[in-house]
């Protein structure tokens, strides 16, 4: 077997341009994979990051009562008891940072001119701040405080929209307990610009004091938003806010605990897909150099025909003449593969550590309602870099067969008379 | 005993319609350390009979029968095995391995055989090209080398695992007149000294002249058979 690796090899750096050519076909396959699989693990990241920072936390808390009615935003089907379940979930894993209650309703927003639909939130502003990113978000004012009673905050499409500004003044009425209409006047204390188009096109919020007087609730809590440390990637992410949520529900019988994974598990089902549609990606590109490697070898044998009647001549087998010549397409497709690798991982470092400005890329257009928006980070993924030199291996030696198949099957006296 | 006794042997190439028959009822018997140089016109049946011998193909009919072993019945892969053990070739252009040097061409045969002992085999392949005075070009690759130093390597690799029989079909068709009666010369005295049986093929009066015996083919018949 040594002297077959010998001849190969020296075969394969007898004929650089060849197998630089078919190298470089399937580097760049390679690596458009690994670096493709990055920014698209990065979308995720971003995405689901954002999901996390402004709407849906690492889990929510819910009653399967208010689950079953979620789409009407009652007032009624609260969880029990806020504080106690706030403290239980708070012991339930120390990966857990923050937990605060929020209660969602629907209301109408007026600017004594226009009025528009919303969807509300009542949050405890200082609780609330550890769980999402909303303070940060602000753009012009500030975020509530509990101690500055009669302020919302309202999205910066919305603000718009109405055409207020902070210290501008809206009323905003809503169903409440009692089944009636209430209205107030409230000014806008903030307004915030997310990464969530819907929060910033219809999100209001305002303090739980002013949604209890408005709604006629005490502390009416929809939901129990749970905050935790940042994972370092994407799946960490996923299977911690998957314990975290198991924990959570053990320790609160009768109150449903659910993940990241399942409140964006829409999201998460494209994501499958957008991967499928990545491997469709590499299989192009892959076939595109296997076409190369078949080539390369099947030149190769045509070059050497005589070569292998010498070799059959002095009794080498047919299986050694057809393992030389897939040897010789394994090595062009490990030198592929693994420059596939490296230029993968150097295209990885840069989206990994400089970053993509998503709005340089894809300017105001729409993605969809998709939280999409700020620098975009691709993520490091040993595993898509093994799976892709693996692939290109496989490829290799798939497409080498062909022609080394044909190269066994010579005859050694045609092989001989070979001019 | 013969060390090669050919029976009969006929060989006949269909194509399309029509049948060529290369070879027609060839017997001889070789008997070891023989120097034997088969000779003829182009298309006589030289080459399908150095083949045939050579065990790269099997004759239509007759019997070829390798130191009282039969191969009549032989499947490719005996024949294969047979070559690999006992047979060695020396062909009109060389045929080095381009990427190989001039030892581990030389080297080849036992590295295909599987031998293990690597300075075992090295050391081998330097006795052999000392024997065709080729010591100083080891580490040479082939396209250094003048046709005549070729044609050395190429008659080192056959002898470098001591074969029954050398065969050599036009080992100096591609040299001038002068290296071509060199190499005669070497594979002369490597029969004497080594005592590998030689058959080979040739066109050339001058190299005829060095065999020891001399068998004519024409139209694939055998029609004397000379010995000096």
């Amino acid at each position: 077997m040594g002297a077959l690796w010998k001849i190969a090899a020296r075969n394969v750096l007898r004929h650089k341009r060849r197998t630089v050519i078919t190298g470089v076909v399937m580097s760049v396959g390679i690596g458009l994979f690994i670096m493709m699989d990055s920014v698209l693990v990065g979308m995720d990241r971003i995405t689901l990051d954002n999901m996390i920072d402004y709407t849906e936390s690492v889990a929510k808390v819910r009653t399967p009562e208010y689950l079953s009615n979620q789409l009407g935003t009652p007032l009624d089907y609260g969880v029990p008891d806020p504080e106690a379940a706030m403290r239980a979930i708070m012991a339930a894993d120390g990966r857990i940072t923050a937990v605060a209650p929020r209660a969602r309703f629907v209301a109408n927003v007026s600017n004594y001119e226009d009025s528009l639909p919303v969807v509300a939130t009542a949050v405890d502003p200082e609780l609330d701040a550890r769980v999402f990113k909303l303070p940060e978000a602000v753009v012009s004012g500030s975020w509530l405080s509990a101690a500055e009673p009669g302020d919302v905050v309202i999205g910066s499409g919305l603000a718009e929209e109405l055409g207020v500004e902070v210290g501008d003044y809206l009323v905003v009425s809503a169903s409440t307990v009692y089944e009636n209409v209430n209205a107030d006047e409230y000014r806008v204390g903030g307004v915030v610009f997310t990464p969530m188009p819907y929060i910033n096109d219809s999100g209001l919020f305002m303090a739980y004091g002013d949604a209890d007087e408005l709604l006629g609730t005490d502390g009416f809590a929809s939901e129990l938003v749970v905050a935790a440390a940042r994972a370092p990637s994407l799946d960490a992410t996923l299977d911690d806010a998957d314990g975290i949520a198991a924990r959570a529900g053990a320790a609160l019988p009768g109150l449903r605990v659910d993940s990241i994974t399942e409140l964006a598990k829409d999201y998460l089902a494209m994501r499958a897909m957008k991967s499928k549609f990545s491997y469709m990606i590499i299989l192009v590109v892959l076939l595109i150099a296997a076409v190369g490697i078949v080539n390369t070898i099947l030149m190769s044998v045509y070059a050497r025909i005589r070569e292998i009647g010498v070799l059959r001549a002095y009794g080498m087998s047919p299986k050694d003449i057809r393992r030389l010549f897939t040897l010789e397409g394994l090595m062009v497709g490990a030198v592929g593969s693994l420059g596939g690798v490296l230029l993968g991982a150097l295209m990885d470092w840069y989206f990994v550590e400089v970053g993509m400005s998503i709005g340089a890329v894809i300017g105001s257009i729409d993605m969809g309602g998709l939280p999409l928006t700020g620098t975009l980070y691709g993520e490091w993924n040993p595993a898509t870099m093994v799976v892709g030199f693996a692939f290109g291996l496989v490829v290799a030696f798939v497409a080498a067969r062909i022609p080394a198949k044909r190269a066994a099957r010579l005859e050694v006296t045609d092989a001989l008379r070979f001019v | 005993m013969n060390v090669l006794e050919l029976k009969d042997l006929t060989k006949i190439y269909s194509k399309g319609d029509n049948e060529v028959r290369a070879l027609d009822g060839v017997s001889m018997d070789v008997e070891p350390g023989e120097f034997l140089a088969v000779v003829g016109p182009s298309g006589s049946g030289k080459t399908t009979l150095l083949n045939i011998i050579g065990c790269l193909d099997k004759p239509s009919s007759g019997r070829v029968v390798y130191e009282g072993a039969d191969l009549g019945s032989a499947t490719q892969q005996q024949l294969s095995d047979y070559r690999k053990d006992r047979i060695s070739f020396i062909f009109q252009s060389y045929n080095l391995i381009p990427v190989l040097t001039v030892v581990e061409n030389v080297e080849l045969p036992l590295v295909i055989e599987k031998r293990r002992d690597k300075a075992a085999v090295r050391a081998k392949a330097l006795e052999m090209l000392a024997a065709v005075g080729l010591e100083g070009k080891a580490n040479r690759f082939p396209r250094e080398l003048s046709g005549g130093q070729e044609q050395r390597v190429a008659i080192a690799r056959a002898l470098v695992k001591d074969p029954s029989v050398v065969l050599a079909d036009e080992p100096t068709a591609n040299l001038d007149s002068r290296t071509a009666e060199e190499i005669v010369d070497l594979m002369k005295s490597i029969n004497a000294t080594r005592g590998a049986t030689f058959v080979f093929s040739t066109h050339d009066k001058l190299v005829m002249q060095h065999a020891r015996r001399v068998v004519t083919i024409r139209d694939g018949r055998l029609v004397a058979d000379e010995r000096s």
